[in-house]
């Protein structure tokens, strides 16, 4: 996969760099370093108390000119380095871009709106239904192929959309998924398409949003005996700020079918969470956030994944300081599968974007 | 009692603060949006304006414009701040970068001097910046495209 990523760099590079710069051409540059210490108290199978570390830097740049884009984000953290976006797009209009290249999905909205820069979330946490494919999470966040992305205005609001279709990922042998790209030499190469439509209010503000999420996609598996999963994924979002309070909220129902040679078997789970923060344009803030899964103990997709967090409660508090930097404390108690976990985390972020 | 005359005085003193800022955006020094005067650039509507600094493409006649930021008066930025994006600094930086590495869209050229800003106003045709209504008027090679203090009045 890494020499996958590798050719996909090299050519949305050169295709970049083949652009001659205009004089609306711009770049961007926007580092976001990150330091965290985490403290947790884990119950199952056996009690244990540990702490970890994590150190990293994500490094996202732009070119933006008339009509070619170029975007790319790559995370290196001391347990993880990865290109997370390569992405070339054609702005059909001033609002419409046609994206080529890897992608994060649109089904996940909030990864649409923090990616990887932890600063810019109030919380140091997402929840567990938007983690990473190699963080434990359950659904496909990473897509490789083509996405449409506009928005129309109404009155003062706009009418957003995004159209994905591209490949997804494949359930490897260690039961996590594992992201493919078009060209990737193993796996099978099974289409995920994703749709996203909403509503704002406020075209300038991302605050005020509503939208309704579907996916289609079918996961090959590395373990199963039939190997094949079909997953259709629905859900629905709410973002809404109120003076100095923001709820971000977003609820998932998760359809999957399980070809086990000659029977099929098949389940749903539904996820939610909602999290209210308080703070707006003031240098301290505090949130808190709860997760909830349904059906999740009669789930087989779900119980493929022992670690998925299917409830938690979180409290926390942000300190913004020097402008472009936060500190941040964060208290959680977690359900898995077979399980409790309780956890502290403290961390220092900061966004910093050149020039 | 004392609490209505300190009432009264609180209420003074917040009027005298709003009439004071106001004169200061949109009294004897006003803010005016401009680019060069060879410019492709036509008149602006405020949104447009908003729309511009705060990262969305805006798009006149097959070109998009470019914003400028005049980072070179701390006070000037201000009045920009308070009259054309209407938030405050740390709130506007966050939203456009937050938009940036969102999509991708390109940020706000920023300018800290004068002299930068006149050679990217006069060599960059599709650029707009802001500046002090009062400098912009000796300047036959800049054009005002758009005055926020006089669609207030308006």
């Amino acid at each position: 996969m890494r020499d996958g990523i590798r050719g996909a760099a090299f050519a949305l590079t050169l295709l970049a760099v083949a652009h001659a710069p205009t004089v609306a051409a711009q770049n961007a540059f926007i580092i976001f370093p990150e330091a965290s210490l985490t403290h947790q108290s884990v119950k199952h199978s056996g009690s244990y108390e540990d702490g970890r570390g994590v150190v990293g830097v994500s490094l996202f740049y732009a070119y933006d000119s008339d009509k070619v884009r170029f975007l790319g984000e790559a995370i290196l953290h001391t347990d993880e380095q990865e290109i997370e976006r390569l992405q070339a797009g054609w702005r059909v209009q001033p609002q419409t871009t046609l994206w080529l290249g890897r992608y994060h999905n649109p089904l996940i909205h909030w990864n649409t709106l923090f990616h990887h820069g932890t600063y810019l979330q109030q919380s140091i946490s997402r929840p567990s239904i938007t983690a990473f494919e190699d963080d434990g999470g359950v659904m496909q966040t990473h897509l490789t192929g083509g996405l449409l992305e506009g928005a129309a205005p109404i009155g003062a609001g706009e009418l957003g959309y995004a159209l994905a279709l591209g490949v997804g990922s494949d359930l490897d042998i260690n039961n996590t998924l594992e992201p493919r790209l078009l060209f990737a030499p193993h796996g099978k190469r099974t289409l995920n398409t994703s749709a996203r439509i909403s509503y704002r209010a406020d075209a300038f503000n991302d605050n005020k949003e509503a939208g309704l999420l579907f996916n289609r996609s079918d996961i090959f598996s590395e373990k199963l005996p039939a190997q094949d999963i079909q997953q259709a994924i629905t859900g629905g979002y709410l973002h809404w700020e109120w003076k100095q309070l923001r709820l971000l909220s977003a609820a998932y129902w998760v359809h999957s079918v399980i070809s086990l040679g000659a029977q099929d078997t098949s389940a749903t789970f539904g996820n939610g969470y909602a999290q209210l923060e308080y703070g707006g344009e003031q240098n301290w803030g505090v949130f808190a956030r709860t997760e909830g899964t349904w059906g999740g103990n009669s789930d087989a997709y779900l119980s493929i994944f022992p670690d998925f967090v299917r409830h938690r409660n979180l409290v926390g508090v942000r300190y913004d300081f020097m402008r472009r930097q936060a500190l941040k404390l964060e208290i959680s108690n977690s359900q898995v599968q077979d399980g409790s976990q309780r956890a502290v985390t403290l961390q220092w972020s900061g966004g910093f974007p050149f020039p | 009692m004392k609490f209505a005359q300190w009432l009264i005085g609180l209420c003074c003193t917040a009027w005298l603060t709003c009439a004071m800022g106001d004169n200061l955006a949109c009294g004897e020094r006003r803010i005016v949006l401009v680019s060069g005067s060879q410019s492709s650039v036509q008149q602006l509507s405020s949104t447009e304006v908003r729309k511009l600094f705060m990262g969305f493409p805006v798009n006149q006649r097959g070109q998009y414009i470019v914003p400028v930021l005049n980072l070179s008066d701390t006070l000037l930025y201000e009045v920009f701040l308070q009259k054309v994006v209407f938030m405050s600094a740390p709130s506007y930086e966050r939203r456009v970068m937050s938009r940036t590495f969102r999509q991708g869209d390109a940020r706000p050229l920023k300018m800290t001097t004068q002299r930068t800003l006149s050679e990217t106003l006069h060599t960059n045709p599709v650029a707009v910046s802001f500046m002090w209504k009062e400098d912009a008027h000796g300047k036959p090679d800049l054009k005002i495209v758009q005055e926020p203090c006089r669609n207030l009045e308006e």
